[in-house]
């Protein structure tokens, strides 16, 4: 009997041992099935592709901080699964190393943590080790986390960066924060890294544009990331120069002369692709002082089939602004909503331009319609809410304005931004035929891509969120044709809404229908049951 | 395999003809869907990430409510035995009624499908619904319910008192599910195997439509562990 028992025992501990050492081998080797529709969560297709067309060895270096505290240690986890797939993909080119930078520190790194020093404030502070600060050359930024250790929540320094290489060049993702967009960031960075040429984007200046220093320094700097941004200036030149791939006209203040006008329109004839943001007045965004723009491109434009607005759209669903309020002697900070910074919950259409992106605010901005000549696709990119409404001139942007009596004609939606596309007539077509010396095209080469938006301060770094930013680099990306990255950069972000105009009646049969509904009909079911099992068993005589 | 599954039958039946199956599944059904609908149109997302993340934890609850009874009944009411004394091995026993309370908590599951049906109509045009995470949403809830209700089996086998057996059920299953949720406050090494221990960080894993080898194999050790204690603790009592 005893021996019986100890039998059991030992096969108990033997299965939980198994199985205990096969969780510890399945870490290492495991498959991943990913289910996602858009396959989420599997190397995209533009990862993989670039990591096809490696030429040259890639190494990439994360520098990860051993044990870290979750949810930390998931995200080591979810980059070493990262890297493992793009080094399958790559067929080797690509090699990479995982390191805690602690296990590099010397016993001189050691002694220099120990040692520290106090300020004439009497705050202690340490001399950096060489590890610390041969990351900090590499660009690596560490973070400060909290950590148990030996009974007490202390604050430490870790290390979650990822340094890229490619012959001479490096990039760097100083701190992995987000693993959302880990793989857009990494594969965005190799291809800059491997690229033989830089896509180059013109932005046209020379109309008392915003200047690309000053107000559209975060649009430069996040452009500036992945294309070469080049201030265009047209002057006399009825053409734009030959290097620019594509053209961004950011809010033009005084007119375009005939000159400009033809170099646009050719440029687009040659199958290159622009956007427009163009403003029917200029706001100070700080003082709300208005001037009107005459930028003259509104006959260009409606030969591509793109109507510009020329009153202001107002919204209830807006952003807000920070106003300044004095209470007594205190002066607050007082937010208000701000019908001319319309805030649109969701971009509408299936262009990958729009795809997925909610919460972009377009300050200022005036109505575009569409109105697209025979061969030519249009989309609404963008639209106001339903609560919208037109403003005519003079406009009343004073944010003091009282809207409490005030019952504006609710008339959205309105387009705000649009898109076209395809075989695109010239503006200067009747001139073609006219021998000149420099020849006309009457016809667009290829389906140039043409985005309209009836403001520019949504591109201004007052007004640059998370969200415009991301509509920004769609707008680069698709005018560039990278279409492979922008379906990756939405990839995942975008859960489909449910339905914004279901009936209360629907609402609440799917709500009680559901709730109670389902369990009311299961105990029913019960209840039928027994009720049989009782008539079966009184048939029952014995 | 066909006397597992006689037994199994036998179970799943004797479920069904008493009120557990109506009183615990209604249960689950009635807190499931009011915890989920009444936050889903606020959030207006067509998904069903709501449900997966409550299901788990009434799971915790559930789970040992359905296992409780299934062992220590027949330990207090003496029919355990007259099963022993039949030509069973103890590993068949336990398989069995492991199986009718998956079969049990299936039909729970099933029960929920118009969730998704219903979520999926209501889904705005031109958007379309991803099944994906939702098939991998129930077949995740169901390896988590399979590790839940091998621990509450066991906890029911220790036990002839079935209220005792719920509370030890309740309590580990508690555990295995709250296992990571403290981890930050504790001393790094720990708490990763800690989260590794948690059946709910896995669950994470697949809900979000991602079927990873490592999951399904903690969920597979779970459960074969619980049962292989269960038959253990069994082959005591039969001693």
């Amino acid at each position: 009997m005893r021996k019986n028992t100890l039998n059991a025992t030992v096969l108990l501990l033997g299965i939980v041992g198994s199985l205990v050492l096969l969780n510890i081998l399945g870490l290492r080797a495991f498959k991943r099935l990913d289910f996602t529709r858009d396959h989420t969560y599997t190397l995209s297709e533009a990862s993989r592709t670039t990591m096809e067309e490696l030429k040259d060895p890639v190494t990439v270096t994360a520098y990860f901080t051993d044990k870290l505290p979750p949810p930390y240690s998931s995200n080591a986890r979810y980059v070493r699964d990262l890297l493992e797939e793009y080094r399958a993909a790559s067929r080797g080119r690509l090699s990479f190393e995982f390191l805690d930078p602690m296990t590099q520190e010397t016993d001189a790194d050691k002694e220099a943590k120990r040692e520290t020093k106090r300020d004439i404030f009497g705050r202690t502070f340490r001399e950096p080790t060489s590890v610390e600060r041969e990351l900090a050359q590499e660009g690596i930024q560490p973070v400060e986390v909290r950590v148990v250790e030996d009974d007490q929540v202390q604050t430490k320094r870790a290390y979650m960066g990822i340094v890229i290489k490619h012959q001479e060049k490096k990039e760097v993702i100083p701190v992995v924060a987000d693993t959302n967009t880990l793989e857009y960031d990494l594969t965005l960075l190799m291809r800059k890294l491997t690229r033989t040429q830089t896509p180059v984007l013109g932005v046209l200046q020379g109309h008392d544009e915003p200047g690309l220093q000053d107000k559209l320094g975060r649009l430069k700097m996040l452009l500036g990331q992945l294309y070469e941004v080049r201030p265009v200036n047209l002057g006399e030149n009825k053409r734009v120069e030959a290097g620019v791939d594509a053209l961004l006209v950011v809010g033009p203040k005084t007119a375009l002369k005939p000159n400009e006008l033809e170099a646009i329109d050719q440029f687009i004839m040659e199958g290159k692709s622009a956007a427009f943001f163009l403003d029917a007045l200029r706001v100070d965004p700080r003082t709300f002082e208005q001037s009107e723009a005459e930028h003259g491109l509104a006959p260009l434009l409606a030969t591509y089939g793109v109507k510009l607005g020329e009153q202001l759209v107002a919204d209830a669903r807006s952003g807000q602004l920070s106003m300044q309020e004095r209470r007594g002697f205190m002066v607050i900070d007082m937010p208000v909503p701000y019908p001319f910074i319309p805030l649109l919950a969701q971009l509408e259409g299936d262009s990958p331009v729009s795809k997925g992106i909610g919460g972009v605010l377009l300050p200022f901005t005036t109505s575009v319609s569409l109105q697209t000549p025979e061969g030519v696709q249009g989309a609404v990119l963008a639209k106001s809410s339903k609560t919208s409404w037109l403003e005519s001139k003079p406009f009343n942007i004073d944010p003091r304005r009282d809207w409490r009596n005030e019952n504006p004609s609710v008339s959205g939606p309105h387009p705000l931004i649009v898109q076209v596309t395809g075989k695109l007539k010239s503006h200067f077509a009747a001139q073609a035929n006219v021998s000149s010396t420099t020849p006309l095209l009457a016809e667009s080469k290829g389906e140039p891509r043409v985005i309209v938006a009836g403001g520019s301060a949504a591109l201004w770094d007052d007004f640059m969120s998370s969200a415009n930013q991301a509509f920004l680099l769609n707008v680069a990306d698709w005018l560039l044709l990278d279409s492979a990255l922008l379906n990756m950069r939405t990839r995942g972000l975008a859960e489909a809404p449910l339905d914004k105009d279901i009936s209360d009646a629907t609402r609440n049969t799917v709500k009680y229908g559901n709730v109670l509904g389902i369990p009311f009909l299961f105990a029913a079911f019960g209840l039928v049951r027994w009720r049989m099992r009782e008539a079966r068993r009184s048939r029952v005589t014995v | 395999m066909g006397t597992t599954l006689a037994v199994a039958r036998r179970e799943f039946r004797s479920f069904f003809n008493s009120p557990v199956a109506y009183i615990v599944l209604g249960g689950f059904l009635l807190t499931a869907g009011w915890l989920y609908f009444s936050t889903l149109f606020v959030a207006g997302q067509a998904s069903l990430r709501g449900f997966f993340g409550v299901a788990p934890v009434l799971f915790v609850v559930f789970a040992p409510a359905v296992t409780m009874r299934l062992i220590a009944e027949e330990r207090k009411s003496g029919t355990l035995e007259l099963l022993l004394t039949m030509p069973l091995n103890d590993w068949q026993v336990v398989t069995g009624k492991f199986l009718a309370a998956l079969g049990m908590v299936g039909v729970g599951l099933l029960l929920t499908l118009p969730y998704p049906l219903s979520v999926a109509a209501l889904t705005a045009p031109g958007a379309s619904f991803d099944w994906g995470p939702v098939v991998m949403g129930y077949v995740g809830l169901l390896l988590l319910a399979s590790s839940f209700l091998a621990i509450g089996l066991w906890a029911s086998a220790l036990s002839r008192n079935q209220i005792v057996g719920f509370i030890i059920g309740l309590v580990l299953c508690f555990a295995f599910y709250f296992v990571d949720k403290f981890a930050v406050v504790l001393p790094q090494t720990l708490s990763e195997i800690l989260q590794y221990l948690s059946v709910d960080y896995h669950f994470d894993n697949i809900a979000r439509g991602v079927l990873d080898s490592r999951d399904v194999l903690f969920y597979v050790t779970l459960t074969v562990v619980g049962l292989a204690l269960t038959t253990r603790t069994l082959s005591n009592v039969r001693q």
